[in-house]
């Protein structure tokens, strides 16, 4: 387990399906996310069989954030696109719960260490929905820089709308 | 198979695979490419086999005398926000700065827009291959970003420059026909 003060991240595992059950049916998760991949809704096996076809890709890496007091699942971060050839990965966190900013970054910045420092990454990059502006201060005060604004990559809420390409390169990271 | 002016985009087969062996391994054609060469035929074997599993859609290019020059394709689809990204490569090298290129992607990029209706298409694309970005311009696309640090090159870290055209950009530079045009 990675352990800071008020998060760890745990490796997501299967005793974790009903946390993820709740998150993907939560219209509030969903908007956040800005995911193409999201299925209306999810009933248990689904969930369960997005979590074994998880588990079986090299790579990716799903780490739940768990709250330190109690165990509380909160979100998730992935960390994906690893390639045994190249040392970038994109990063994407998944906030099931109540927004909390203090939480969110520093399991973000826990991830962050994990991927430079455990697994030898260089660079990570984040697509963001630019209407999050949550997530996007969450990232900015990890230290992710925003690179480009990707128009209309995305439809929510009736409209087209657009996201924010953000990186953070290994020497640019604070250590946590 | 998609029909262009300059070239027509097939299937990629295994009947194929001596070329993408031959192109791949060319470090003057793969200069500007994400790709990790050295491969074997074997490897491409498998890459060709695997086209189908992993949801992307692969084109050779071929001139209109049937000779392969090339692959292009369209990947990481998401059917729900209509959008995708692509990639060329031209292996035949006598073939480069002949406008094959461009027409390939004008092929690719009406397919995608007229036929699947989609709604932005993404590249991602070297920092320093300045020609390849004028010749994405010219078809459409815009520069939205810079990645940086993005790959290894020659044991140096480089840039690479996001680029996008939307259907609205498309369809502006090709509006629809009308059934008597």
């Amino acid at each position: 387990m990675l352990r800071g003060e008020l998060v760890g991240l745990v490796p997501l595992q299967s005793t974790d399906e009903l946390a993820l059950n709740r998150w993907l049916n939560d219209p509030r998760v969903r908007r956040a996310s800005g995911r193409p991949s999201w299925k209306a809704c999810y009933n248990l096996e689904q969930v369960q069989d997005i979590i074994r076809d998880r588990l079986a890709q090299p790579s990716r890496y799903d780490l739940i954030v768990t709250e330190t007091s109690g165990g509380q699942p909160l979100g998730m971060v992935e960390i994906t696109h690893l390639h045994p050839m190249r040392d970038s990965a994109q990063i994407t966190m998944v906030w099931g719960e109540k927004e909390d900013l203090e939480k969110e970054v520093e399991a973000l910045a826990l991830a962050v260490t994990y991927a430079f420092n455990s697994q030898g990454l260089h660079r990570l990059w984040a697509r963001v929905p630019s209407a999050q502006q949550g997530m996007v201060d969450a990232f900015q005060q990890v230290g992710f820089r925003v690179e480009g604004v990707l128009r209309e990559d995305h439809f929510s809420g009736g409209i087209w709308r657009d996201s924010l390409l953000l990186s953070l390169l290994s020497a640019e990271a604070r250590p946590c | 198979m998609l029909i262009g002016e300059k070239v027509d985009l097939v299937a990629a087969d295994r009947a194929y695979v001596p070329f993408y062996t031959k192109w791949i391994n060319d470090p003057e054609v793969t200069q500007w490419l994400k790709v990790d060469p050295p491969m074997s035929q074997e490897m491409e074997q498998g890459w060709v086999d695997g086209i189908q599993k992993e949801g992307r859609m692969v084109f050779t290019i071929l001139t209109k005398d049937g000779r392969p020059i090339g692959n292009t394709g369209i990947e990481e689809i998401s059917w729900r926000y209509r959008r995708a990204s692509i990639g060329i490569m031209i292996g035949e090298k006598d073939h480069w700065n002949r406008g094959y290129g461009s027409d390939a992607v004008n092929t690719l990029l009406r397919y995608c827009f007229e036929e699947l209706g989609m709604r932005r298409v993404e590249l991602i694309t070297d920092s320093d291959n300045h020609r390849a970005q004028k010749a994405y311009a010219k078809c459409g696309f815009k520069v939205e970003g810079v990645m940086r640090q993005y790959r290894t090159k020659n044991g140096r870290l480089v840039d690479d420059v996001m680029m996008a055209i939307l259907s609205t950009d498309w369809f502006g530079l090709h509006p629809p026909k009308t059934p008597e045009e």
